[in-house]
C-alpha cells in the first residue's frame, strides 16, 4: 500500500476543516457587523415612532411607571431583533428574538427603575425604566444589542409554551406586537427555528398542540 | 547473555512506535472536545443550498457518509476473506476501501465543523452527550488508523480493530443525530 496515502487523507481533511472554519468566522463577522450597523439607525427611528402606539392603547393609564402589584410589559426593537420585557412586583422576564437564528430568555429584578437580568450561556440585560419605556443593552450569543421598548397592552406581550416532544424538551417564545406582528422562535434542544404562528394562546410545536402562557414577569 | 540483550531493546522500541499514533489521536479527540466546550456557539454557519436548513443538510450529508462507511465495512470484510462465497477478494477491493473511506471522512468534516462551530459540545441530554463524545472519539480514532497504516510489523488484529472502532463511532454518531432528525422532525430535505 502507498505509504503517503493515509497522511495525505488526514492533511486533506485538516485543510478542508480549516477552510470551513475560516468561512464560518467571516460569515459570523459579517453578521455581527450588520448587527451593529442596524443598531444605530434603528434606535433613532424607534424613539420617534413609539409615542403613537402608547397613545392608541386602550387604557393610557397603564403607561404609568409600575407600582407594586402592577404588571407591565414592554416590547420593541433590539437591533435587527425584537425584545419583550415583562415586569411585575420588582421581578422581570425578558425574551430577545430575531425570528430565525437567535433567541435568549433572561430573568431577574427591577429596582428603582433599573433592570438587571441574566440568562443561560452568559446572556445578560441591563437597562432603565422611565417614562413608559425600557432602554438598555442585551448581551447574548456572543454579541450586544441595544434596545428601546415601549409599554404594550394585552393581547400584545410575551408568550411562552413548552412541551415534551418525543423525549425532547421543546420551548417556544413569542413576542406579539401592537401592530399584530409576531416574532418568535422554537428551541428544539439542539437547534432553533422560527416559531409557527400563535393563535390566541394556541400553537403547534413539533406536531404537538400547546397552549402558551402570557408571561407577567414573575418567572419563566 | 547476548540473547537477552538483543531481545529487550527490540520489544520496547516496537511498543514505543505504536504509542505515538495513539497519543496524536488522543490529542485530536481532546482538542476537539475542548474547542467544542469553550468556544461560544454562534448558531451560524455556511448555508447549504437546496436544503431546508443546516440541520437537514447535515443529516443527509452524514447519512451519505454512513453509506460510504458501510462500503468500508463490506470491502474490509472482503479483504480479510470474511465474506461467505468470496474467498479471494478482487484486486480493486483495496482501492474501493481506501476511496470510500476518504469520501466518508471528507463528507463528515463539514458536518463536524458546523456541529463544533455553531452548536458546541453539549451535555443537556444523553443523546447530545453521547454524540459530542463520539464526535471527538471518531476523529481521534480515524487519525490513529491513518497513522498506523504505513507501519510494518503491527499485530494482525490492530488495523481491523481500529477500523471497527471508527465504523462503530460513526454508526453511533449517525444514530444520535440523523436518525433523531428523521424520527423527530421527519424525513425531509
Amino acid at each position: 500500500m502507498k505509504r503517503k496515502g493515509p497522511i495525505i487523507t488526514l492533511a486533506a481533511g485538516l485543510l478542508l476543516a480549516v477552510g470551513l472554519l475560516v468561512v464560518d468566522l467571516s460569515v459570523t463577522k459579517k453578521r455581527d457587523a450588520a448587527q451593529t450597523a442596524a443598531d444605530k439607525p434603528v434606535a433613532a427611528t424607534v424613539t420617534a415612532t413609539t409615542p403613537p402606539p402608547t397613545t392608541a392603547a386602550p387604557a393610557p393609564t397603564k403607561t404609568q411607571p409600575p407600582a407594586v402589584g402592577t404588571q407591565t410589559t414592554y416590547a420593541g426593537k433590539a437591533g435587527a431583533g425584537t425584545i419583550a420585557i415583562a415586569v411585575k412586583d420588582g421581578k422581570a422576564v425578558a425574551y430577545l428574538c430575531d425570528g430565525h437564528t437567535t433567541e435568549a430568555w433572561l430573568q431577574g429584578t427591577v429596582a428603582n427603575g433599573t433592570i438587571s437580568l441574566t440568562g443561560a450561556k452568559n446572556a445578560s440585560l441591563t437597562g432603565t425604566l422611565a417614562g413608559g419605556a425600557a432602554n438598555g443593552t442585551v448581551t447574548a450569543a456572543g454579541r450586544q444589542w441595544t434596545f428601546t421598548a415601549a409599554v404594550v397592552a394585552p393581547p400584545s406581550g410575551l408568550y411562552r409554551a413548552s412541551a415534551n416532544v418525543r423525549g425532547a424538551q421543546v420551548v417556544g417564545g413569542w413576542i406579539v406586537l401592537p401592530n399584530g406582528q409576531q416574532v418568535g422562535m422554537v428551541d428544539y434542544g439542539d437547534h432553533e427555528e422560527a416559531a409557527p404562528a400563535l393563535t390566541g394562546t394556541a400553537a403547534t410545536l413539533g406536531g404537538t398542540a400547546v397552549t402558551a402562557v402570557q408571561l407577567d414577569g414573575t418567572g419563566l | 547473555m547476548t540473547f537477552e540483550t538483543t531481545t529487550t531493546p527490540v520489544r520496547s522500541s516496537g511498543a514505543a512506535k505504536l504509542i505515538v499514533p495513539f497519543l496524536i489521536g488522543g490529542a485530536v479527540s481532546v482538542a476537539l472536545g475542548v474547542y467544542g466546550r469553550l468556544h461560544e456557539p454562534t448558531a451560524v454557519a455556511v448555508n447549504f443550498a437546496g436544503f431546508s436548513g443546516a440541520l437537514a443538510a447535515k443529516t443527509w450529508i452524514a447519512s451519505l457518509a454512513f453509506v460510504f462507511a458501510l462500503v468500508q465495512l463490506g470491502s474490509a470484510l472482503a479483504m480479510y476473506g470474511k465474506l461467505p462465497g468470496l474467498r479471494r477478494a478482487p484486486s480493486w477491493i483495496g482501492t474501493l476501501h481506501r476511496w470510500s473511506g476518504r469520501i466518508a471522512f471528507l463528507l463528515a468534516i463539514p458536518v463536524a465543523i458546523h456541529c463544533l462551530y455553531a452548536v458546541g459540545f453539549e451535555a443537556y441530554s444523553t443523546r447530545v452527550l453521547v454524540h459530542s463524545l463520539l464526535g471527538c472519539f471518531f476523529f481521534g480514532a480515524f487519525t490513529v488508523k491513518m497513522l498506523l497504516l504505513p507501519r510494518k510489523g503491527l499485530p494482525g488484529w490492530l488495523i481491523p480493530v481500529m477500523g471497527g472502532l471508527v465504523f462503530t463511532a460513526l454508526a453511533g454518531l449517525w444514530l444520535t443525530s440523523s436518525l433523531w432528525f428523521f424520527t423527530t422532525i421527519g424525513v425531509k430535505f
